[in-house]
């Protein structure tokens, strides 16, 4: 059926198709001179330059691993099987976004660059099987550069709720919105910071065990921290996040360590300004 | 919609001078220069920060916190700040599902509020349908249709942020199937809403270039009190068609044809705040305060020219 050209949402419908699938036919129909329609390949070409850029910039580790060429060819075919969703391409590619329509309904994100990768480059997983880990890490450094580092529990606060009489165990305290506890299948957390700033070559040999691991990022006067965690350490976090309970999360580490010091940690975080308090208690 | 809101009038911005398209990259150079610290270089002379400014990409700021906006307030407590969006499709804004979000408008809006920029600007083109934000600026067909829609997108962007906006004429690489002209097109738009205009004259020479657009009669259409911004930028060949279309890259120098083409522009609209846009292959700053620097004496140049008396002409008898 021709397309009705008077209609703006059959142009924009044939426009849409055209972005994504190269198909021109139905969009060429709109046009009103002799230029070629090989033309249109401008808004194309230029759409997906953009968004393997995007793409570049949320995941440089990966970018120096592979080398540009050959991301740019795994990232422009993410682009074309899951374009951007959100007007925003900060995040683009990330785990576990929600889009949040105009009806303020937050939706389920779509496929992650990583599940596009395990989908259909499996085999290239298997030549490199930490991909994953590095996504993950790529995605939490960015994460938290972005969020608000500026609220945070101080020593000066702890020690006026102590002298008001406050029991610390019962506040409502947390991890600071800027922490990403990420979970690691190999041992690569230092080769990731020593590739991503650029202090080993990108032709380093990598040669790696498998060793479940954790590491956690926070944001700290502007700049993102990281340190590894024990296992005790990365449940105790995960938990306080979860609940913002710190007798729960503490139960939980010492059922997994007996020998698990709560006011040891609970200093470090302090000094680390990695602990905040919950205005409002999360939904359980 | 009925808007409460004035309609946009050039006389009433505070914004003049010329100014560049702030990149992460120039943060500290350009808070060294307000601070006073210039270098030899070409760029940076004790005058260069003379009416100065500067203007981002509001959707780069959409962050919770850390240096990125830190660092927008240092530059926004020295300078004035401009916020040019590039993603808010107002003119696919009536397709369904809805293609601007509350979200993105309530960041804008929050954007705006916090950071108070002298223009906020957004394109008179669309770039996301159907749950796709296709991540470029993509034509419209100057329809009545599309007019509609790209003022309800319009009304609808100014009503969530509480003001009135510049809208950006796009670069065009082909024609598509119209019923006006594109200085009609974008007038009506502006007229119907209260919006301004920002002329973006790199992008009126590449359609002049790839779609035979007259740029004279252009901005001859124009009505200057609507017009509250010029853009300038550099283009390259389309590696594809390289002696048959210009593509709009951002990515160098200024040409002589559109700085040629910006004289014209002030000739006929009057001077109006010019802003220097570099997006890919950035150089150092001090490159782009130099070219920024020829934008600002052409405008010099042009409100030295008004201000001199007209020399009677009389016919010898």
């Amino acid at each position: 059926m021709p397309a009705d050209h008077s209609s703006h949402s059959e142009y924009l419908r044939a426009f849409q198709q055209f972005m994504q699938t190269g198909e021109k036919a139905q969009l060429a129909s709109f046009l009103e001179d002799s230029r070629p329609e090989a033309f249109l390949s401008v808004y194309r070409n230029g759409f997906i330059r953009a968004s393997v850029s995007a793409l570049e910039s949320n995941f440089p580790t990966l970018v120096k691993l592979w080398g540009d060429d050959y991301f740019a060819q795994v990232a422009g075919a993410y682009v074309n099987a899951t374009p951007p969703s959100n007007a925003t391409l900060i995040g683009y590619g990330f785990e576990n976004r929600t889009e949040q329509s105009v009806d303020d309904e937050l939706e389920p994100s779509t496929l992650s660059f990583l599940e596009f990768l395990q989908q259909h480059l499996a085999e290239v997983l298997v030549q490199f099987p930490y991909v994953p880990d590095i996504c993950r890490l790529d995605q939490a450094w960015l994460e938290s550069l972005n969020e608000n580092g500026e609220s945070f529990l101080t020593l000066e606060v702890v020690q006026d709720l102590i002298a008001q009489g406050e029991d610390l165990s019962e506040l409502p305290l947390t991890v600071v919105d800027s922490s990403r506890v990420v979970d690691l299948e190999f041992d690569i957390f230092e080769l990731w910071g020593q590739l991503r700033f650029g202090e080993i070559s990108e032709d380093h040999k990598i040669e790696l065990n498998p060793h479940q691991n954790s590491v956690i990022f926070w944001q700290m006067d502007l700049q993102v921290q990281a340190k590894p965690l024990s296992a005790v350490e990365a449940v105790f976090m995960k938990c306080l996040k979860q609940t913002a309970d710190i007798d729960e999360a503490t139960k939980q580490a010492l059922a997994m360590d007996e020998s698990f010091d709560i006011s040891t940690l609970f200093a470090e975080l302090l000094n680390a300004h990695l602990l905040q308090r919950l205005q409002k208690l999360p939904q359980k | 919609m009925q808007s409460h809101l004035a309609q946009f009038d050039s006389k009433q911005s505070t914004l003049t001078g010329a100014g560049i398209n702030l990149k992460p990259q120039h943060y500290e150079a350009a808070l060294l220069l307000a601070d006073g610290h210039f270098s030899a270089d070409a760029g940076s002379q004790p005058n260069a920060v003379s009416e100065l400014w500067f203007e981002v990409h509001t959707e780069n700021y959409f962050v919770q916190g850390g240096p990125r906006l830190r660092y927008l307030q240092e530059i926004a407590d020295r300078f004035p700040l401009s916020f040019h969006g590039v993603a808010g499709s107002l003119g696919s804004f009536n397709e369904k599902p809805a293609t601007i979000t509350t979200s993105h408008l309530a960041q804008v809006s929050s954007l705006v509020k916090r950071f108070s920029p002298v223009l906020v600007s957004e394109h008179a083109t669309w770039s996301t349908s159907q749950h796709a934000y296709f991540s470029d600026l993509l034509p419209l067909p100057r329809t009545q249709q599309a007019l509609n829609c790209l003022c309800d997108g319009i009304d609808r962007y100014q009503e969530a942020i509480g003001r009135t906006i510049l809208i950006e004429n796009p670069t065009n690489y082909l024609d598509f199937i119209s019923e006006m002209d594109e200085a009609d097109f974008l007038m009506e738009a502006a007229n119907r809403t209260g919006a301004g205009l920002l002329v973006d004259v790199n992008n009126l020479y590449l359609s002049y270039r790839n779609t035979a657009l007259n740029p004279q009669q252009y901005l001859e259409s124009l009505n200057p009190a609507k017009v509250g911004e010029i853009h300038i930028a550099g283009f390259d060949a389309d590696p594809n068609f390289p002696d048959d279309l210009l593509i709009d890259s951002h990515g160098a120098p200024v040409d002589e044809a559109v700085w040629d083409l910006l004289e014209t522009a002030i000739s006929i609209l009057g001077p109006k705040p010019v802003l220097l846009e570099r997006d890919d292959n950035v150089p150092e700053f001090s490159e782009l305060m130099t070219e920024r620097n020829r934008a600002y004496s052409i405008l010099m140049d042009s409100s030295r020219m008004a201000q001199q008396p007209q020399l009677a002409v009389t016919n010898a008898s």
